[in-house]
């Protein structure tokens, strides 16, 4: 076998695994097979997902359907305002030998799993907010000067709650740029809700099973840094960029009027990347136009800052991302 | 595998080449309309500012054709930008795109490249020629080029004819080029000019000399019959002549002229100078006076006419000049620098 048909056979296992985790994650969360594929593109780019919605929509189920799918360690983490950093991150205790001698043992917190859900951090202060920071961007935490590295994949998910945000500490800026996407879950529709309701309140609940796991899910993340994408796609994707600031001149009116501060780098990557995957998923092995377009709104949504007349004229980032789609032109 | 990835690449090339070819037939189609608005554009321009001249229509039909082809070559798109084109047409998600780039970067994780030239291959196969359309613009530059080029069809329509006997042209031209000069003759060439009649052609300087001799040798110059005058133009009739110097066509009417030269006349007359009493004659005589013969019976036509008689042989006059200026002509500033003189001596 020559070592193109072994790739080619790794991209299709890739492209079947992918589906796979889909349906089984789709047994138990009904309706929502975008947020799902979303879900999956992060992580296998080992991306780190804030989702946003209502309460009752089932994040936390979407959550742990993923990490029963991928049979993969998972940890909750439910944010309050007093949560603090070491009921994260873990903590020094003083423990007695076997001997009677007493010494300092770290105890890891939640944070040691290969899918932690973080519900509702916007709840949880700026101080335990920032014990996270290390953790997804490096993969390590550090106590008392001592590091030690999460496991492997980390995949962090968290959630925030758009309405009630009395008693809330919205996410800083640098925090909000290091996750890969942010996804926003929309209510089901009636089809839908009507098959929540039978799955829910019957007497069997379905079970979703393991079709990957761990080193399938980082030889997944390996093959999608193998895709190719041109010049003129990473062009593309630089210029969304751009036009998300108000002085480029590709800039929209809108974005010119609304945005306070546009996407960092990060962004870029984050389009490319998750490009590749989905290109990937979809049978090819270079990134299209269409690709960045389609994973434009959760890659760069979060990360433009809004100013006050967005609030007081209701535009929201999902419009503002469509203008900018809509003036730079491939 | 290395043979079956060289003819992916060797396959996508070809096609790629074969579809450049077409990009550059389809950019000339499309350009066609439009350069040929131009340049019958500039053939109207061209035929309105040398409104004699009637500029050659093929010439510039094909100078249309020929930007037309100078375009198209100027924008040859590249191979990359080749690939991009048809990956856009065909709906190829940028894997053409994507294998040329690979093509000229080879070394760049082969195994993948190959993949990508072999799925760019697969897609290619099935995408036909007429992915790149050839055929004529059709935007508004093509509906303008059409319009002019009705304009242009109506205009190298219309009968030509040859300029020294198109009357059509001719009036026109005697229109645009200013006031007509009452006092000029048009000679035709039949009626007694020098080199008709057979003389030998004096020369037009020496007029006062020729004087005497042009009643004798061009009788029908220096008594101008009506034949002559009303064939040359039947506005120059005397009655006409009359009729405008009434109206102070020639800045002057009647009265004015009387009250210049009936008392000079007759101071002339008392001072038996000849050429006051020629000035006095003459004006009489354009009075209808009468006068005696010779030089003293010389009217302002037989002056003009003998005046025409000195234009050389087989020159004509001024009138066909085909340039709106034209020039003073001949008979005027004789007229104009004999009004001067009458002018001066009256001080």
């Amino acid at each position: 076998m020559s070592g193109a048909d072994g790739l080619s056979e790794r991209f299709a296992l890739f492209r079947d695994r992918f589906a796979r985790i889909g349906r089984e994650v789709e047994k138990l969360v009904v309706g929502q097979s975008p947020v799902i594929e979303q879900m999956i593109l992060a992580l296998v780019c080992q991306g780190h997902v804030l989702t946003e919605g209502v309460p009752g929509l089932g994040k936390t189920l979407l959550v742990q359907a993923l990490s029963r799918a991928l049979d993969l360690r998972f940890s909750r983490i439910q944010s309050t305002p007093d949560l603090m950093p070491a009921d994260v991150i873990g903590a020094h205790l003083l423990l007695e030998g076997e001997r009677g001698a007493e010494a300092l043992s770290f105890r890891k917190g939640p944070i040691f799993a290969h899918v932690v859900l973080v519900d509702e951090i916007n709840r949880a202060t700026p101080k335990t907010q920032s014990a996270f920071l290390e953790a997804m961007q490096e993969r390590q935490v550090t106590v008392l000067g001592e590091t030690h590295a999460l496991l492997d994949p980390f995949f962090l998910v968290a959630t925030q709650n758009p309405i009630e945000l009395e008693g809330t500490y919205p996410l800083p800026e640098a925090q909000l740029d290091r996750f890969f996407f942010k996804i926003s879950v929309p209510f089901p529709s009636l089809e839908a809700l009507a098959r929540i309701v039978d799955l829910t309140t019957g007497d069997e609940t379905p079970r979703p099973e393991p079709v990957a796991d761990a080193s399938a899910l980082r030889e997944m993340g390996s093959l999608v840094r193998r895709v190719k994408a041109s010049e003129e796609v990473k062009r593309f994707a630089i210029r969304l960029i751009m036009a998300t600031h108000g002085g480029s001149t590709e800039a929209p009116p809108s974005v010119r009027k609304h945005v306070r501060l546009g996407s960092s780098p990060r962004g870029a990557q984050s389009l490319i990347l998750a490009g590749k995957a989905l290109a990937l998923s979809r049978g090819r092995y270079n990134v299209s136009f269409d690709d960045v377009r389609e994973v434009a709104l959760p890659a760069l949504g979060h990360r433009l800052i809004l100013g006050f007349e967005a609030d007081a004229e209701g535009v929201t980032e999902a419009s503002l991302i469509g203008d900018v789609l809509r003036s730079v032109a491939p | 595998m290395r043979n079956d990835e060289s003819g992916d690449l060797a396959f996508l090339q070809s096609r790629l080449r074969r579809f450049r070819r077409r990009a550059v037939a389809a950019l000339f189609l499309d350009a066609v309309p439009a350069c040929l608005a131009l340049s019958f554009a500039l053939w109207i321009v061209w035929a309105l500012l040398f409104a004699l001249g009637r500029p050659p229509l093929m010439t510039f039909a094909l100078g249309g054709f020929l930007a037309a082809l100078l375009f198209a070559a100027m924008r040859r798109p590249s191979i990359a930008g080749t690939a991009r084109w048809v990956d856009r047409k065909a709906g190829l998600e940028q894997r053409l795109e994507t294998a040329a780039e690979l093509m000229d970067r080879p070394g760049d994780d082969d195994i993948v490249a190959a993949l990508i030239l072999r799925d760019a291959r697969r897609v290619t196969e099935g995408v036909r020629s007429d992915v790149v359309p050839l055929r004529i613009g059709t935007g508004r530059w093509a509906r303008g080029a059409f319009a002019i080029l009705t304009l242009v069809l109506i205009a190298a329509l219309l009968p030509r004819r040859d300029g020294r006997t198109d009357a059509w042209r001719f009036s026109p031209v005697v229109s645009f080029s200013g006031p007509v000069p009452d006092d000029a003759v048009r000679m035709p060439d039949a009626q007694g000019a020098p080199a008709a009649s057979g003389e030998a052609a004096s020369d037009p300087d020496d007029e006062e000399d020729d004087q005497g001799a042009q009643s004798t040798t061009l009788p029908d110059l220096a008594e101008p019959t009506p034949r002559s005058w009303e064939t040359a133009e039947p506005s120059r009739g005397p009655d006409a002549f009359e009729a405008r110097e009434n109206a102070g066509v020639l800045g002057r009417n009647e009265e004015e002229w009387t009250a210049i030269e009936a008392p000079l006349g007759r101071a002339r007359a008392e001072s038996g100078d000849p050429e006051t009493r020629i000035a006095g004659a003459g004006s009489r005589a354009d009075r209808g006076e009468g006068g005696s013969s010779g030089a003293g019976g010389e009217t302002p036509e037989s002056r003009d006419a003998s005046l025409a008689g000195n234009i050389p042989p087989g020159k004509t006059t001024h009138y066909e000049s085909p340039t709106p200026s034209g020039g003073v002509p001949p008979g005027l500033r004789e007229y104009v620098r004999e009004y001067f003189a009458k002018l001066r001596t009256a001080r």
